[in-house]
Protein backbone atom coordinates (compact mmCIF):
# COMPACT_ATOMS: atom_id res chain seq x y z
CA UNK A 1 0.00 0.00 0.00
CA UNK A 2 0.99 3.69 -0.22
CA UNK A 3 -0.48 7.14 0.75
CA UNK A 4 -2.30 8.78 -1.78
CA UNK A 5 -1.02 11.55 -3.09
CA UNK A 6 -2.04 15.35 -1.92
CA UNK A 7 -1.98 14.82 1.91
CA UNK A 8 0.37 17.05 4.15
CA UNK A 9 0.74 16.74 8.08
CA UNK A 10 0.51 19.51 9.33
CA UNK A 11 0.99 20.36 13.54
CA UNK A 12 -1.58 22.58 15.20
CA UNK A 13 -0.10 23.40 18.85
CA UNK A 14 0.28 19.46 20.14
CA UNK A 15 -1.39 17.98 17.69
CA UNK A 16 -1.11 16.85 13.98
CA UNK A 17 -3.50 16.33 11.53
CA UNK A 18 -3.81 15.16 7.62
CA UNK A 19 -4.91 17.90 5.18
CA UNK A 20 -5.72 17.50 1.43
CA UNK A 21 -3.80 19.98 0.16
CA UNK A 22 -2.62 18.78 -3.23
CA UNK A 23 -4.36 19.62 -6.44
CA UNK A 24 -5.27 15.78 -6.74
CA UNK A 25 -7.19 16.27 -3.66
CA UNK A 26 -9.43 19.44 -4.43
CA UNK A 27 -12.50 18.30 -3.29
CA UNK A 28 -11.16 16.65 0.07
CA UNK A 29 -12.76 18.11 2.81
CA UNK A 30 -12.11 15.91 5.63
CA UNK A 31 -9.33 16.51 8.31
CA UNK A 32 -7.77 13.43 9.99
CA UNK A 33 -6.66 13.60 13.02
CA UNK A 34 -3.31 11.79 14.51
CA UNK A 35 -1.94 10.90 17.53
CA UNK A 36 1.80 10.85 18.21
CA UNK A 37 2.22 6.76 17.46
CA UNK A 38 -0.40 7.51 14.56
CA UNK A 39 1.84 10.46 13.28
CA UNK A 40 5.53 8.81 13.79
CA UNK A 41 3.59 6.16 11.95
CA UNK A 42 2.73 8.11 8.82
CA UNK A 43 6.33 10.68 8.63
CA UNK A 44 8.06 7.24 8.24
CA UNK A 45 5.76 5.15 5.75
CA UNK A 46 7.08 6.19 3.10
CA UNK A 47 6.61 4.74 -1.06
CA UNK A 48 5.37 0.91 -1.13
CA UNK A 49 4.98 -0.27 2.74
CA UNK A 50 2.93 -2.46 3.95
CA UNK A 51 1.41 -3.49 7.70
CA UNK A 52 4.48 -5.62 8.67
CA UNK A 53 6.53 -2.63 8.27
CA UNK A 54 4.16 -0.78 10.74
CA UNK A 55 4.50 -3.45 12.80
CA UNK A 56 8.07 -3.42 13.07
CA UNK A 57 8.27 0.47 13.53
CA UNK A 58 6.08 0.30 16.80
CA UNK A 59 8.17 -2.57 18.02
CA UNK A 60 11.07 -0.37 17.34
CA UNK A 61 9.72 2.87 19.18
CA UNK A 62 7.41 1.49 21.81
CA UNK A 63 7.70 -1.21 24.00
CA UNK A 64 4.88 -3.11 23.27
CA UNK A 65 4.25 -7.40 21.67
CA UNK A 66 4.38 -7.66 17.95
CA UNK A 67 0.86 -9.16 18.32
CA UNK A 68 -0.38 -6.24 19.57
CA UNK A 69 1.71 -3.90 17.22
CA UNK A 70 0.42 -5.68 14.44
CA UNK A 71 -3.26 -5.65 15.60
CA UNK A 72 -2.93 -2.17 16.14
CA UNK A 73 -1.65 -1.40 12.93
CA UNK A 74 -4.00 -3.46 11.28
CA UNK A 75 -6.99 -1.57 12.33
CA UNK A 76 -4.95 2.17 11.94
CA UNK A 77 -4.56 0.95 8.15
CA UNK A 78 -8.05 0.02 8.28
CA UNK A 79 -9.52 3.60 9.00
CA UNK A 80 -6.58 4.98 6.74
CA UNK A 81 -8.01 3.41 3.76
CA UNK A 82 -11.40 4.33 4.58
CA UNK A 83 -11.31 7.96 5.00
CA UNK A 84 -8.97 7.40 1.41
CA UNK A 85 -5.50 8.54 2.49
CA UNK A 86 -3.80 5.35 1.63
CA UNK A 87 -4.52 3.10 -0.82
CA UNK A 88 -4.04 -0.51 -1.66
CA UNK B 1 -2.49 54.10 -25.03
CA UNK B 2 -5.68 56.11 -22.53
CA UNK B 3 -5.53 54.11 -19.43
CA UNK B 4 -7.88 54.49 -16.06
CA UNK B 5 -6.51 53.71 -12.96
CA UNK B 6 -8.44 53.34 -9.79
CA UNK B 7 -6.81 52.52 -6.16
CA UNK B 8 -9.03 51.26 -2.95
CA UNK B 9 -7.71 50.12 -0.20
CA UNK B 10 -9.59 46.96 1.57
CA UNK B 11 -8.32 45.38 4.32
CA UNK B 12 -5.63 47.80 5.10
CA UNK B 13 -4.07 46.49 1.56
CA UNK B 14 -3.94 48.68 -1.25
CA UNK B 15 -5.48 47.72 -4.67
CA UNK B 16 -5.10 49.15 -8.13
CA UNK B 17 -6.96 48.48 -11.31
CA UNK B 18 -5.43 50.00 -14.53
CA UNK B 19 -8.31 49.94 -16.92
CA UNK B 20 -7.36 50.11 -20.87
CA UNK B 21 -9.78 49.97 -24.12
CA UNK B 22 -11.68 52.36 -22.93
CA UNK B 23 -13.82 50.12 -20.62
CA UNK B 24 -16.38 51.30 -18.75
CA UNK B 25 -16.94 49.60 -15.19
CA UNK B 26 -18.45 52.17 -13.50
CA UNK B 27 -21.83 50.44 -13.61
CA UNK B 28 -19.76 47.61 -12.26
CA UNK B 29 -17.22 48.83 -9.68
CA UNK B 30 -20.14 50.56 -7.63
CA UNK B 31 -19.47 48.21 -4.36
CA UNK B 32 -15.75 49.00 -4.53
CA UNK B 33 -16.39 53.18 -4.04
CA UNK B 34 -17.07 53.04 -0.03
CA UNK B 35 -12.76 51.84 -0.49
CA UNK B 36 -11.40 54.69 -2.99
CA UNK B 37 -8.16 56.47 -1.95
CA UNK B 38 -6.32 58.35 -4.33
CA UNK B 39 -3.75 56.85 -7.13
CA UNK B 40 -0.50 55.58 -5.54
CA UNK B 41 2.02 52.53 -5.89
CA UNK B 42 -0.51 49.74 -4.89
CA UNK B 43 0.82 46.40 -3.47
CA UNK B 44 -1.68 44.37 -5.61
CA UNK B 45 -2.35 45.91 -9.49
CA UNK B 46 -4.66 44.49 -11.95
CA UNK B 47 -4.60 45.45 -15.64
CA UNK B 48 -7.76 45.10 -17.53
CA UNK B 49 -8.11 45.16 -21.02
CA UNK B 50 -9.65 43.07 -24.14
CA UNK B 51 -8.43 40.24 -25.24
CA UNK B 52 -6.07 39.69 -28.18
CA UNK B 53 -5.63 36.72 -30.17
CA UNK B 54 -2.10 37.01 -30.47
CA UNK B 55 -2.05 35.77 -26.67
CA UNK B 56 -3.74 32.58 -27.31
CA UNK B 57 -0.94 30.82 -28.02
CA UNK B 58 0.57 31.76 -24.73
CA UNK B 59 -2.47 29.48 -22.93
CA UNK B 60 -2.07 26.71 -25.69
CA UNK B 61 1.29 26.45 -24.00
CA UNK B 62 0.48 26.01 -20.47
CA UNK B 63 -0.75 22.56 -18.74
CA UNK B 64 -4.49 22.38 -17.74
CA UNK B 65 -4.17 21.51 -14.26
CA UNK B 66 -8.01 21.26 -12.69
CA UNK B 67 -10.94 22.68 -13.47
CA UNK B 68 -13.59 24.01 -11.29
CA UNK B 69 -17.12 25.34 -11.06
CA UNK B 70 -18.15 28.78 -9.44
CA UNK B 71 -21.35 30.36 -9.03
CA UNK B 72 -21.96 31.65 -12.66
CA UNK B 73 -18.50 30.06 -14.54
CA UNK B 74 -16.47 27.57 -14.70
CA UNK B 75 -12.86 28.13 -14.19
CA UNK B 76 -10.05 26.49 -15.76
CA UNK B 77 -6.63 26.48 -14.02
CA UNK B 78 -3.62 26.18 -16.10
CA UNK B 79 0.73 26.79 -14.93
CA UNK B 80 2.95 27.88 -17.59
CA UNK B 81 6.21 27.04 -18.30
CA UNK B 82 7.48 29.30 -15.71
CA UNK B 83 5.56 28.12 -13.14
CA UNK B 84 2.62 31.48 -13.10
CA UNK B 85 -1.20 30.83 -13.22
CA UNK B 86 -3.01 31.22 -15.78
CA UNK B 87 -7.06 31.14 -15.01
CA UNK B 88 -9.90 30.71 -17.72
CA UNK B 89 -13.18 31.54 -16.79
CA UNK B 90 -16.00 30.59 -19.00
CA UNK B 91 -19.44 31.37 -19.00
CA UNK B 92 -21.32 30.20 -22.32
CA UNK B 93 -19.19 30.92 -25.19
CA UNK B 94 -17.40 34.07 -23.17
CA UNK B 95 -13.97 33.19 -22.01
CA UNK B 96 -11.96 35.27 -20.14
CA UNK B 97 -8.20 34.97 -19.12
CA UNK B 98 -6.70 35.92 -15.84
CA UNK B 99 -2.63 35.77 -16.05
CA UNK B 100 -1.34 36.18 -12.61
CA UNK B 101 2.41 37.02 -12.30
CA UNK B 102 4.71 34.36 -9.60
CA UNK B 103 4.60 36.66 -6.46
CA UNK B 104 0.25 37.57 -7.30
CA UNK B 105 1.43 41.26 -6.97
CA UNK B 106 0.44 41.96 -10.90
CA UNK B 107 -2.36 40.04 -12.81
CA UNK B 108 -3.81 40.54 -16.07
CA UNK B 109 -7.73 40.15 -16.66
CA UNK B 110 -8.39 39.92 -20.23
CA UNK B 111 -11.72 40.49 -21.32
CA UNK B 112 -14.01 39.00 -23.92
CA UNK B 113 -16.16 41.17 -25.70
CA UNK B 114 -19.49 39.45 -25.06
CA UNK B 115 -18.86 40.64 -21.28
CA UNK B 116 -20.88 38.03 -19.56
CA UNK B 117 -21.49 37.91 -16.32
CA UNK B 118 -18.66 40.79 -16.04
CA UNK B 119 -19.63 41.68 -12.30
CA UNK B 120 -19.13 38.36 -11.00
CA UNK B 121 -15.76 37.89 -13.01
CA UNK B 122 -14.21 40.84 -11.91
CA UNK B 123 -15.55 40.25 -8.35
CA UNK B 124 -14.06 37.17 -8.38
CA UNK B 125 -10.78 37.75 -10.08
CA UNK B 126 -10.08 40.53 -7.56
CA UNK B 127 -11.13 38.32 -4.66
CA UNK B 128 -8.71 35.55 -6.23
CA UNK B 129 -5.86 37.87 -6.23
CA UNK B 130 -6.15 39.58 -3.25
CA UNK B 131 -6.13 35.99 -1.50
CA UNK B 132 -3.45 34.71 -3.06
CA UNK B 133 -1.09 37.69 -2.83
CA UNK B 134 -1.54 38.38 0.96
CA UNK B 135 -2.20 34.90 2.48
CA UNK B 136 1.27 35.23 3.19
CA UNK B 137 0.84 38.23 5.52
CA UNK B 138 -1.86 36.93 7.73
CA UNK B 139 -4.58 37.97 6.21
CA UNK B 140 -7.88 35.51 5.10
CA UNK B 141 -10.57 36.08 3.03
CA UNK B 142 -13.27 34.12 4.86
CA UNK B 143 -16.86 33.30 3.44
CA UNK B 144 -19.33 34.34 6.39
CA UNK B 145 -21.47 37.23 7.78
CA UNK B 146 -20.35 39.86 10.50
CA UNK B 147 -22.02 41.38 12.62
CA UNK B 148 -20.90 44.15 15.32
CA UNK B 149 -22.13 44.40 18.93
CA UNK B 150 -20.88 46.86 21.29
CA UNK B 151 -17.37 47.48 19.20
CA UNK B 152 -16.86 43.95 18.54
CA UNK B 153 -17.40 41.66 15.72
CA UNK B 154 -18.79 38.16 15.35
CA UNK B 155 -18.35 36.43 12.36
CA UNK B 156 -20.90 33.80 11.35
CA UNK B 157 -19.62 30.24 9.36
CA UNK B 158 -21.15 27.97 7.42
CA UNK B 159 -22.07 25.87 4.35
CA UNK B 160 -24.26 27.97 1.73
CA UNK B 161 -27.89 27.83 2.82
CA UNK B 162 -27.38 26.95 5.99
CA UNK B 163 -28.27 30.59 6.88
CA UNK B 164 -25.80 32.91 7.87
CA UNK B 165 -27.09 36.02 6.49
CA UNK B 166 -30.62 35.52 8.15
CA UNK B 167 -28.97 34.87 11.66
CA UNK B 168 -26.98 38.16 11.17
CA UNK B 169 -30.53 39.80 10.12
CA UNK B 170 -32.03 38.37 13.32
CA UNK B 171 -29.19 39.97 15.41
CA UNK B 172 -29.83 43.46 13.66
CA UNK B 173 -33.25 43.35 14.58
CA UNK B 174 -33.28 41.67 18.06
CA UNK B 175 -29.82 42.98 19.53
CA UNK B 176 -29.79 46.58 20.33
CA UNK B 177 -27.22 48.73 18.44
CA UNK B 178 -25.88 45.61 16.55
CA UNK B 179 -25.87 46.55 12.81
CA UNK B 180 -24.29 44.42 9.98
CA UNK B 181 -20.44 45.05 8.48
CA UNK B 182 -20.71 42.21 5.70
CA UNK B 183 -22.97 39.34 4.43
CA UNK B 184 -20.29 37.23 2.45
CA UNK B 185 -16.37 37.89 2.23
CA UNK B 186 -15.06 39.87 4.73
CA UNK B 187 -11.59 40.66 5.41
CA UNK B 188 -9.66 39.14 8.70
CA UNK B 189 -6.24 40.04 9.58
CA UNK B 190 -3.83 39.84 12.60
CA UNK B 191 -2.19 42.91 13.41
CA UNK B 192 0.44 42.55 16.14
CA UNK B 193 -1.43 41.08 19.35
CA UNK B 194 -4.92 42.20 17.46
CA UNK B 195 -7.56 40.56 15.17
CA UNK B 196 -9.56 42.71 12.92
CA UNK B 197 -12.06 42.04 10.66
CA UNK B 198 -12.81 44.44 8.11
CA UNK B 199 -15.67 45.25 5.67
CA UNK B 200 -15.07 44.71 1.94
CA UNK B 201 -16.30 44.89 -1.38
CA UNK B 202 -17.46 41.54 -1.22
CA UNK B 203 -20.99 41.07 0.11
CA UNK B 204 -22.85 38.72 -1.18
CA UNK B 205 -26.48 39.43 -2.44
CA UNK B 206 -26.36 42.12 0.41
CA UNK B 207 -25.35 45.77 -0.72
CA UNK B 208 -23.08 46.22 2.41
CA UNK B 209 -20.20 47.91 1.76
CA UNK B 210 -18.39 49.09 4.76
CA UNK B 211 -15.43 50.53 4.94
CA UNK B 212 -14.36 49.91 8.67
CA UNK B 213 -12.80 47.60 10.66
CA UNK B 214 -13.96 46.35 14.28
CA UNK B 215 -11.75 43.95 16.67
CA UNK B 216 -13.33 40.17 16.50
CA UNK B 217 -14.96 38.90 19.28
CA UNK B 218 -15.96 35.52 18.23
CA UNK B 219 -16.81 33.44 15.18
CA UNK B 220 -19.82 30.79 15.45
CA UNK B 221 -20.24 27.75 13.01
CA UNK B 222 -23.80 27.90 12.28
CA UNK B 223 -26.22 24.61 11.18
CA UNK B 224 -29.55 23.82 11.21
CA UNK B 225 -31.01 22.00 13.81
CA UNK B 226 -34.37 21.77 15.69
CA UNK B 227 -33.91 23.55 18.71
CA UNK B 228 -30.92 25.91 19.94
CA UNK B 229 -27.53 24.41 21.24
CA UNK B 230 -24.53 26.58 21.62
CA UNK B 231 -20.60 24.79 22.51
CA UNK B 232 -17.18 26.04 22.43
CA UNK B 233 -15.17 23.49 19.98
CA UNK B 234 -12.02 22.30 20.78
CA UNK B 235 -8.62 23.45 18.63
CA UNK B 236 -8.77 20.80 15.78
CA UNK B 237 -12.85 21.28 15.69
CA UNK B 238 -12.09 24.88 15.37
CA UNK B 239 -9.23 24.23 12.14
CA UNK B 240 -11.83 22.16 10.13
CA UNK B 241 -14.64 24.67 10.47
CA UNK B 242 -12.62 27.56 10.01
CA UNK B 243 -10.02 25.57 6.95
CA UNK B 244 -13.52 25.24 4.54
CA UNK B 245 -14.39 28.59 4.66
CA UNK B 246 -11.06 30.34 3.99
CA UNK B 247 -10.28 31.59 -0.05
CA UNK B 248 -7.25 29.85 -0.74
CA UNK B 249 -5.59 27.73 -3.30
CA UNK B 250 -4.51 25.33 -1.20
CA UNK B 251 -2.16 23.33 -3.09
CA UNK B 252 0.18 26.43 -3.63
CA UNK B 253 2.68 25.93 -0.59
CA UNK B 254 3.38 29.20 0.53
CA UNK B 255 -0.24 30.01 0.31
CA UNK B 256 -1.35 26.76 2.09
CA UNK B 257 1.25 27.74 4.75
CA UNK B 258 0.31 31.25 5.27
CA UNK B 259 -3.75 30.20 5.72
CA UNK B 260 -2.63 26.68 8.52
CA UNK B 261 -0.22 29.52 9.83
CA UNK B 262 -2.94 32.67 10.83
CA UNK B 263 -5.71 29.66 11.20
CA UNK B 264 -3.50 28.54 13.63
CA UNK B 265 -2.68 32.07 15.52
CA UNK B 266 -6.15 32.61 15.41
CA UNK B 267 -7.42 29.62 16.92
CA UNK B 268 -5.04 29.89 19.80
CA UNK B 269 -6.67 33.59 20.78
CA UNK B 270 -10.09 33.70 19.70
CA UNK B 271 -13.30 31.38 21.10
CA UNK B 272 -14.47 29.49 18.10
CA UNK B 273 -18.31 27.95 18.75
CA UNK B 274 -21.01 25.58 17.54
CA UNK B 275 -24.48 26.97 17.26
CA UNK B 276 -27.18 24.40 16.03
CA UNK B 277 -29.59 26.76 15.47
CA UNK B 278 -33.48 27.42 14.33
CA UNK B 279 -33.99 30.74 12.29
CA UNK B 280 -35.41 32.57 15.45
CA UNK B 281 -34.79 35.21 18.27
CA UNK B 282 -34.20 32.44 20.52
CA UNK B 283 -30.75 31.59 18.64
CA UNK B 284 -29.77 34.93 18.20
CA UNK B 285 -30.06 34.85 22.41
CA UNK B 286 -28.62 31.90 22.98
CA UNK B 287 -25.75 32.64 21.05
CA UNK B 288 -25.16 36.23 22.23
CA UNK B 289 -25.79 35.58 25.94
CA UNK B 290 -23.01 32.65 25.30
CA UNK B 291 -20.26 34.11 23.31
CA UNK B 292 -20.09 37.73 24.74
Amino acid sequence: MKKVDGFVLRQLGEEYIIVGEGVEQINFNKLISLNKSAKYLWENAEGEFDINLLRDLLVKKYDVSSDLAYADASSLVEKWIEVGIIEM
Amino acid sequence: MFMNRCCFEIGGHSLGLDIYDDINLDNILFNYKPFSIVNRKCSLRMKISYFKNDLAFLINESDLLTSLSLEESNLMIYLNSSNEYIFEFIVEDSHTYLFFSKDYKESCLYLSKEKSSLKHIIDTALMMQYTFRFSTQETLLMHSSVVVKDLKAYMFLGKSGTGKSTHSRLWINNIKDSFLLNDDNPVLRIIDDKIYVYGSPWSGKTDCYINKRQELGAIVKLSQFENNDLSILNNIQSYSVILPSCSSMKWDKNIANGVHNTIETLINRISIYSLKCLPNKEAVYCCYEGIR
